[in-house]
């Protein structure tokens, strides 16, 4: 649900729990691969909504800081020493996953195989339906830069899938 | 195909419904005073919570926990400080006031002529109130202690309306006398028809019987140099002033001119004070501690309520805690 219109002042963090908390914490599992960390990001990303007292103008504009916020926040967590030094108790993608995750397609993983900055604009593309120049405008990089990264990510998730999903 | 696939695989990767239920609690539940705080809460919350919500709550209540009212307990301290603690919900706090202490050893001869061993003890006065929006009243209920709440908005409109105070006069100490007892010495010059005048003035249409007022006789300054007695007549409350209450329960009314200030509440923990007193070594840590259960009532009809545990350290500081009963 997007709201066209300005959000209430007096329920907005209502509004936008209610409405993009999904969206935030995909983001946030994509950044960070795993179901703990997405938490913790969702809830630093909606502590700093209540202490910043920024009014949106409408839900664009609310989407646009909540993705800018979660990937904000990611960052810190993910050059954090502790991020940095913890090691998983086993190798693959198998340990991000969660009962939740199983029985995902190749896709799945073969998407969160791939460099964190490739993750993220394919995630805002293919599951946000947002347009390169949005993306752009969201993570602060040239259009040509996310072009260039959404094509990268491509060309790395063809050969993963080895032609599975031709229209990658 | 790529992009519906992927879809697909994202569209359950959603945040547990626990964790969002707490959030949205959380949040609803978050003032601006309280903010700095809420992290710690947060992380409290999920742990603590997750197991009730899991047994008594199915689904989301996103919508539930975001449309309950709330609030956040709050106090203050008793003295010219101002200081104002917030008691979070799970999360110990010293409070800005309660602390007890134990003072000098005493002795005395009982009636029957035996030593009786004692201490001084001492409590340091505050109160505890609630914040909030939408309140209309908050009723506090406490187990061991004792509550007491003094409604000044009311007692003020009280003395406006005339409803405290009948009336206040002087007599002459030579008429109304130490010797008999000023309030005899008054009752019967009063039934004596010297005091007519203040009959008719102020006693119109009420009874003039003296048994149904309260008579309080003082002395200040320049009366006491003119050997004036100022007397002061008050409508006697049988079950004491209404705007006073004391006991295990009380009920605050909001104001809007008083803000939270007017929901305040005082304790007295005159159990523990009385085992500090006891001439016997202590750990204050060790004293009982007292549940106050806080229902707020909001003017939409809905009510929320808090158990507030009281409890002292080692220093005799008192400490809160705050469980959410909902």
């Amino acid at each position: 649900m997007i709201a066209t219109e300005p959000l209430d002042p007096e329920n907005q963090i209502e509004f936008v729990l209610q409405n993009y908390a999904e969206m935030v914490y995909r983001l946030a599992y994509i950044r960070t691969k795993n179901s703990p960390d997405a938490e913790d990001l969702l809830q630093e990303v909606f502590l700093r909504l209540l202490k910043s007292n920024i009014r949106f103008n409408d839900g664009e504009h609310c989407k646009a800081w909540l993705i800018r916020t979660t990937i904000n926040c990611s960052k810190n967590l993910l050059t954090s020493a502790w991020f940095r030094k913890t090691v998983y108790l086993e190798d693959g993608l198998d340990n991000y996953a969660n009962a939740v995750e199983k029985g995902k397609s190749n896709v799945f993983y073969a998407v969160l195989e791939l460099p964190v900055k490739y993750r993220v604009v394919v995630h805002l593309y293919y599951y946000e339906d947002f347009s390169v120049a949005e993306i752009s405008t969201m993570l602060n990089r040239k259009e040509s830069t996310v072009k260039t990264q959404l094509y990268r990510a491509r060309e790395l998730l063809k050969k993963k899938l080895k032609g599975d999903y031709d229209y990658v | 195909m790529f992009r519906k696939q992927y879809k697909e695989d994202f569209d359950s990767i959603t945040p547990n419904d626990e964790f969002i239920n707490n959030l949205a609690k959380k949040l609803a539940n978050s003032s601006p005073a309280n903010r700095p705080g809420i992290r710690k809460q947060l992380v409290a919350g999920v742990v603590i919570a997750a197991v009730a919500v899991c047994v008594l709550m199915g689904g989301s209540m996103i919508s539930q926990y975001l449309n309950a009212p709330s609030f956040t307990l709050v106090a203050y301290a008793d003295d010219n400080s101002k200081a104002k603690v917030s008691i979070d919900e799970n999360i110990q706090v010293k409070l800005p006031f309660g602390k007890i202490s134990r003072g000098e050893e005493y002795s005395y001869l009982d009636e029957t002529g035996e030593t009786v061993h004692g201490c001084n003890s001492g409590f340091e006065n505050g109160n505890i109130s609630v914040e909030g929006k939408n309140i209309s009243s908050v009723t506090y209920n406490c187990e061991k202690g004792e509550l007491y709440y003094h409604d000044s908005v009311m007692e003020k409109q009280m003395e406006k309306d005339g409803k405290i105070k009948v009336c206040e006069f002087t007599a002459p100490v030579a008429m109304v006398t130490y010797k008999e007892g000023e309030a005899n010495s008054f009752e019967r010059l009063w039934n004596e028809g010297y005091f007519d005048n203040i009959k008719k003035e102020y006693f119109k249409n009420k009874s003039t019987n003296l048994s149904d007022y309260r008579v309080q006789f003082a002395q200040i300054g320049e009366q006491m140099k003119q050997g004036l007695w100022d007397i002061t007549i008050y409508y006697k409350f049988e079950n004491g002033y209404p705007f006073e209450q004391h006991g295990k329960e009380v009920t605050a009314t909001y104001y809007e001119e008083r803000g939270s200030r007017s929901l305040e509440a005082g304790w007295s923990p005159w159990y523990a004070l009385d085992m500090v007193s006891e001439y016997k070594p202590i750990n204050f840590a060790d004293l009982p501690s007292d549940t106050i259960t806080v229902t707020v009532h909001f003017t939409n009809g809905k009510t929320a309520t808090r158990q507030l545990n009281l409890s002292f350290d080692r220093y005799g500081n008192l400490i809160a805690e705050c469980r959410n009963n909902q």
